[in-house]
Parts: C-alpha cells; structure tokens; sequence
C-alpha cells in the first residue's frame, strides 16, 4: 500500500518538473545554445590545446589565434562588403 | 625578422583603414538597414488581448470575395500559386476536413468560376497566426514575430528572403515575392509596398483591428462566414461563437495551435444531387 | 630541411605550365562569365526566373549546397585517418582533400546566397544572431560551416608552412616571395610543434564536422509537415552521403592527378584500393539508410509519407530515382565489392567509373531529397512542379566551375603533396 502511494506520488513529482522544465525550455530556446556548445566546446578544447601545446613555441600560439581571428573576421567582414556591392546591384 | 613584423603592421594599419574608407562610402539607406528595427505596423495592443478567427465553413459559398478584398485591401500582388493571401479550397463532400492531407489534387482547387457547387463545400485558409509558430522559431533574422496580441507579424525590412518561414509553414499560408511586385492601381495607403525578395503572408488587417476595425475579409464576406475578436474578451463574437458551437482546428497534431477555428453551423452547402437520389 | 632532387617530380604543377591549363581555366572562365550573367539576370529580375514557386520554394540550389557540404567533409576524414589512426599510406592525399574542403565549403556557403532572396541583406545573419541563434536551426548551421571553414583553413596553413619554407627558393620568384610573405616567425624546428597542434586540430574538427552535417540535416528533419524530411535519422543519413561522395570526388582527383603529372610510383595503386573500399562500404550503409527510409515511409505510414514515397517509386521522380539508384548506387558498389572480392588488385579504370556515378547519383539524390516533399503539401492544393530554368543550371554550373578554378589555382601556387613529408 505505501509502495502504490510512494510511486504515485513519484510519478505526480515528475510529471510536475518534466512539465515545467519542457515549458522553460519551450520560451527560452534552450535548444539552440546546447547545439551552439556542441561546437564551442570543441572549439574551446583546441584553443587551450594549442596554448598549452608542447614544445612551447610561442610563436605558433600567436598565429592560431592571429589566423581564428583574421578569418573569422574576415568571414564577417566579407559578407558586409557583399551586401553593399550587392545593394548597388539590385 | 623586424623587417617582417614592420610590414605586417602596416599591412594590418592598411586593412583597417580601407575598412574605414569603405564604411564611409555606403550609402545611408544600407546603414539605416542596421537600425533599431520598426514592425510592418502599429505597435501591439498589449497581452491582455488574443487575436482570433471563426470561419464557418457550412456557411461559405467560395464567391472568393474575402480573396479579393483581400487583395485590394493589402497591396498583395499575384504569386505563382496562389491569387492573395488567403486560399479558399473547392471540397468534395466526400472529402471531410480529417481527410484534407489525403485529398488528390483532383478533388480540390482554387481555380473555379461559379460556386457554389452542389456536393462542395468550401475550405479557406490564411495564417492562423498560431500560439505556437513554427515560423516564428525557424526564421533566423526574426523577420517575423509573434506580438502580444496574437499577430505573427511580417518585417519586410529584416526579411532575408530565405523561404525558411515558407518551409515550415504546415498550412502554406506564405508567399514570397518571386519579383518586383508591380504597384497597384490604387495602393493602400495604409498597407506597406514589399520589395522582391521578401516573404508575406496575412496580418489580420493589423493597421485596421488594432485600430478597432474588422479585417477586410470579415466585413467583405457576404454570408457572414468570418468572424474576428478577441479571443480574451468574452463579449466578442468570436468567444461566444467558440463557448456555444462545436468548433475544430486544421492539423491539431502539428502542434502550432492555430488562432483561426472551424465552425459548421451556418446554412449548409447544397447537397450532392446524385448523392442524394441514392441515399433516399 | 633542404630540397631533394629525386622529389623534384612532385614539384610539377608548380613548375610546369602546358597549354591545357590554360585551356582549362579559359573553360572555367567561360562558365563563370554565364553563370555571372545569369545571377545579374536573377538579381534585376528577382527569384521568379527560377523555377521556383510557392509550393516548391527551394529547388537546385539549396540540394546544391547540401552536395557542397557533403563532399567537403573529405578533407577532415582523411586528416583524421592518417593523423588519428596512423593510416600514413594515405599522407599522399591528405593535402588533395584538404584542398578540396576549402573549394567546395566557400561553393557551399555561395550556393545559400544564391537562394536568398535579398542577398543584400545576409549580413542581418550576424546582426541578429544572439537574438535568434537559440532557435533557429539555419543560424546553428551557419556557425558551425563558418567554424569548420576557418579551422580546415588554418590547418590547411599550418601543414603548408613546413613545405613552403622548404621550397621558397625553388619554385620561381612570385612564388617565393609569396611564401615568404606567408611565413611569418618561422623557425627550425617549429615543426614539432605544429605537428602537435595540427594532431589537436584534427582531432577537435572531427565533432565539428559531425555537427556541421548533422545542423545541415536539422534545418530539414525538424519540421513535422515534411513527410521524409522529418525524423531522427536525418543527421546520419546526410554524414553517409557526405563521406561516399567526398571519398568518391578525392578518388577522381587523386588519379587525374598522378595521370597527369607521372606521380604512378607516388599515389600508389593501394591509396586507391583503400580509398575505394572504404567507399565502398559507405555506400553499402546508404542503401540501408535508403532502404530504411522507404520501409518507414510506407509500411504502415500516414497518407502524406506514402504519397511522397510514392512520389519517388512512381510518379513524376521515378526515372530519375530509379535511374540514379540503379546506375548510380547499386550497380557501381556492387561492381567495386565483387572486384575487391575476386582479385588482389585494384581495377583503377573502375574505380574511376564508380566514383563519377556515385557522386553524380548523390547529387540528384539532393534534389530528391528537397523537391518531391514540397511537391506534395499537406494542404489539399495542388501537387506543386518544379522545372528549374536556365539560371538555376548556370548558377549551379558556375559553383562547380569555381570549385575547379578554386583547386586549380591552389594546385598552381601551392604544393599539392606534402613536400615534408617526403623529405623525411
């Protein structure tokens, strides 16, 4: 008798956070940051590698980063400085 | 190696200040692209209200005129599919609106001269202006959006054109402008012009009910198989509709939670001749 | 590191240039001028001069850009293969694939903006891309291509930066001081170093890639009212397909290649062997994907699922499923399995032959993917048609025309083999 009104009240306690957890997750788009750290964390993982890599060149250190940044950027900057010459188009 | 790190600096100074140079030279217009953003209307009407929609389809008699007041009302230009945007579908009796997905093209169309038909009834549908937008979640500008008061709202200055939106539409309610739209004869004022390249779809009439009026087709209608209200206030005909009369939603199991529900309560459609003679 | 003579053949397509090369890249140019023009045409005259509509709103070249995608993951799957598993038979290509990572990823992400309807605007993608990147599963895509491209970009450099110290002096003065221009801080001795970061790179790109395809796959299979769009298996459908048709495209190259330059004793027959194999049984795993995806799609489906099925096994698609499944997948992987059953030797003519239709049967395989589910709404309009139009053909011809130009262009100015690694 007591196992039946443990499990009910188990189940009612689960049902209560499962819902609530699937509401928050529901208005804040939680999703999208989980997929967004699947490629951080990699991401992060080789950027501490490489600065803790060794041998300790330093200079290799420098130009990961100077490379992350130069592309990254230029990605960015790229398509700005499409959209301009595309704007004189259409 | 000074050498080196001497012309790489100045080639790092040199990009930069081609970067200057060139911001400069782009034209106002592109940089007001990158302004706070401003709705394709007025500004919402608060969460106290729900936006909503009762169509009646035993009432309906598919004249189209919703359609084309529609049209006229918004500045809606043609689209490849479709005439504006709302649709109204030709459907068989024996097709009933559980079995929509199942209809082969030959049972419905949106192409029709005179109706209504006997044996048809008539399906129409525009955005649904859902709860729970699959639009919405998937545009990855935020071109549209759901207001406080129940509209999915369109902005034709964020819209990229990627047809996102389009894709996960379960009811089609999108359109998309497949080129210039050419201006109409007599443009409503009140109704933005879209470029090329952006997607539109039905706004409830937003510049009219959030100043109080009825959207276009409601009052074009006429049978009066449209309804409009807030779906909040229990006063307005769409609540009373919805607390007294069977109703349904097009594809519940889609999970959108529509904002426009069916009714089947006004005058039936005329019955199916051959139908009837075997059935008596 | 000095240059050695007996490697100096690998050294060819940085010192010779015949007049096929110059034939090639007029040809190329040519193409491009086209498929140039008809993006101005598309642009003035707005996304209707496709063949488009709004039922059938993306066609050839979103199927275009999932075909790019694909075949770039050939790069990290080698990198990872010789530099994660010791697979060091394959080093003489690992720099052919990488290449053609770079190529095809900037074809991928030149494809999505040939769709966009206002292409002026795609910088709005970073403007709002904090607001929106919690859910919108295009933004999510973007970000991982952007990362895969700058990390296979780098990677790319730092295996570059041993040979171009080496050769700075031996390939011709623009080239040397482009080299040198490339080789800032360099030191002897660096390479141990690098070697240790260009391992972690490998073995960090790998999830990254999984993720890449598998974000591609999600802006499909998470709508519910796409009947064989929607599903769970999406993601590792498309990564099979990727692999088959990137390892099918390095094959290609790799033996245009070493015909065209004698490097016979270099690629060894064995690189393809493995190569082909390996393709082989990729290809085998995506007819149990295909197969799998039709049973569902039919056995005890809901109505729209078993009209897009039907779609492909009958109607307006078929001769083009049944044709590319045939002829394109099943004939070439069973031809390759019995060959590499019966005898030792690998038949490199058939290889070839077999890695052409694969990639060729993966492309309409693209297009089947993202046309016939549009073609039939769950609306009870009318079955949606979709014939694309000159411009779609020019455009997707020109992507391809700019990917070969792309490694065309790299092969002139950069060695296409690992220099270093020969030297050792």
């Amino acid at each position: 008798m007591k196992s039946l009104i443990l499990l009910d009240a188990l189940r009612f306690l689960g049902m209560s956070v499962g819902s609530s957890v699937a509401e928050w997750y529901a208005k804040t788009g939680v999703t999208g940051y989980i997929v967004l750290a699947m490629l951080v964390v990699p991401l992060t993982i080789l950027m501490l590698a490489v600065l803790f890599v060794k041998p300790r060149r330093w200079h290799v250190t420098k130009i990961f980063f100077m490379l992350l940044f130069i592309l990254y950027g230029g990605f960015v900057g790229g398509m700005y400085v499409m959209g301009v010459l595309l704007q004189l188009i259409m | 190696m000074r050498m080196v790190n001497r012309r790489r600096f100045l080639q790092v100074i040199g990009a930069g200040g081609a970067a200057v140079v060139l911001k400069s030279m782009i034209p106002a217009n592109q940089l007001q692209l990158l302004a706070p953003r401003t709705a394709s209307s007025a500004v919402s009407t608060g969460p106290e209200k729900k936006f909503g929609m009762v169509v009646d389809v035993g009432a309906c008699i598919g004249c189209r005129q919703c359609v084309y007041s529609c049209k006229e009302e918004n500045n809606v230009p043609d689209s490849p599919d479709q005439l504006a945007w709302i649709d109204v579908f030709e459907m068989d009796i024996k097709h009933p609106v559980t079995e929509i997905h199942a209809v082969p093209p030959d049972y419905s169309t949106t192409n029709y001269t005179d109706s209504p038909k006997p044996g048809k009834w008539y399906l129409s549908k525009n955005c649904f202006h859902c709860e729970n937008p699959n639009c919405v979640k998937v545009c990855p500008v935020g071109a549209t959006f759901k207001a406080e008061d129940g509209i999915v709202e369109m902005d034709y200055d964020r819209c990229i054109g990627c047809r996102y939106c389009m894709s996960a539409c379960p009811y089609n309610a999108r359109t998309f402008n497949w080129k210039e739209p050419d201006p109409p004869e007599n443009p409503n004022p009140e109704v933005p012009l879209r470029p090329a390249g952006v997607v539109e779809k039905c706004t409830f009439c937003v510049h009219r009910t959030r100043e109080g009026k009825l959207p276009k087709c409601v009052e074009a209608c006429p049978v009066g198989a449209r309804h409009f209200g807030d779906l909040n206030d229990p006063e307005s005909p769409v609540r009373r509709i919805l607390n007294s009369e069977f109703s349904f939603r097009l594809m519940d199991e889609m999970n959108t939670s529509p904002m426009l529900y069916y009714i089947s309560s006004g005058k039936k459609w005329l019955p199916d001749q051959e139908a009837s003679e075997d059935t008596h | 590191m000095e240059m050695k003579d007996d490697v100096r053949y690998l050294l060819k397509p940085l010192t010779f240039t015949g007049r096929r090369f110059y034939a090639f890249i007029a040809a190329l140019v040519g193409v491009i001028g086209l498929a140039g023009y008809a993006w101005y045409v598309q642009l003035t005259q707005g996304l209707g001069v496709t063949g488009m509509n709004d039922t059938t709103i993306w066609g050839l070249y979103i199927s275009n850009f999932i075909f790019f995608i694909g075949i770039s993951h050939a790069g990290i799957a080698i990198s990872a293969a010789v530099r994660l598993a010791s697979l060091d038979k394959y080093k003489p290509i690992m720099r052919m694939a990488e290449a053609l990572t770079l190529a095809s990823l900037l074809m991928a992400a030149l494809s999505i903006v040939l769709d966009l309807g206002r292409p002026d605007r795609s910088v709005f993608l970073l403007t709002y891309f904090l607001e929106r990147v919690g859910q919108s599963p295009l933004l999510w895509d973007i970000t991982a291509v952007a990362t895969y491209l700058v990390l296979s970009v780098t990677y790319l450099y730092f295996s570059l930066r041993e040979d171009m110290a080496i050769l700075k002096d031996e390939v011709g003065s623009w080239r040397g001081k482009l080299y040198t221009f490339l080789l800032p801080w360099y030191e002897e001795g660096e390479e141990e170093t690098i070697s240790r970061v260009a391992w972690w790179m490998a073995i960090c790109i790998l999830p990254i890639m999984v993720m890449v395809h598998t974000t591609v796959a999600w802006i499909f299979s998470l709508l519910p009212n796409r009947p064989l769009w929607f599903g769970a298996a999406a993601g590792p459908y498309f990564i099979v397909a990727a692999v088959s048709s990137g390892i099918a495209t390095v094959i290609v190259i790799a033996v245009v290649l070493r015909y065209l330059f004698g490097w016979e004793e270099y690629i060894k027959p064995e690189v393809i062997k493995g190569l082909t194999n390996f393709m082989a049984i990729t290809s085998l795993v995506y007819m149990y994907f295909m197969f799998a995806e039709h049973m569902t799609a039919r056995f005890a489906a809901p109505a729209p699922e078993v009209r897009v099925s039907n779609a492909w096994f009958f109607g307006e698609f078929s001769l083009l499923f049944w044709g590319m499944f045939i002829f394109g997948i099943f004939i070439p992987t069973f031809a390759l399995i019995i060959n590499a059953i019966r005898s030792k030797e690998v038949n490199i003519k058939l290889s070839v032959a077999a890695s052409v239709t694969i990639v060729l049967a993966l492309w309409i395989k693209r297009v089947l993917i993202i046309v016939p589910t549009q073609t039939r709404p769950l609306m009870p309009m009318d079955y949606g048609l979709y014939i694309p139009t000159w411009v779609e053909w020019s455009l997707v011809a020109g992507t391809f025309a700019a990917a070969a130009l792309i490694y065309t262009l790299f092969l002139k100015i950069f060695p296409i083999v690992e220099i270093s690694e020969e030297l050792h």
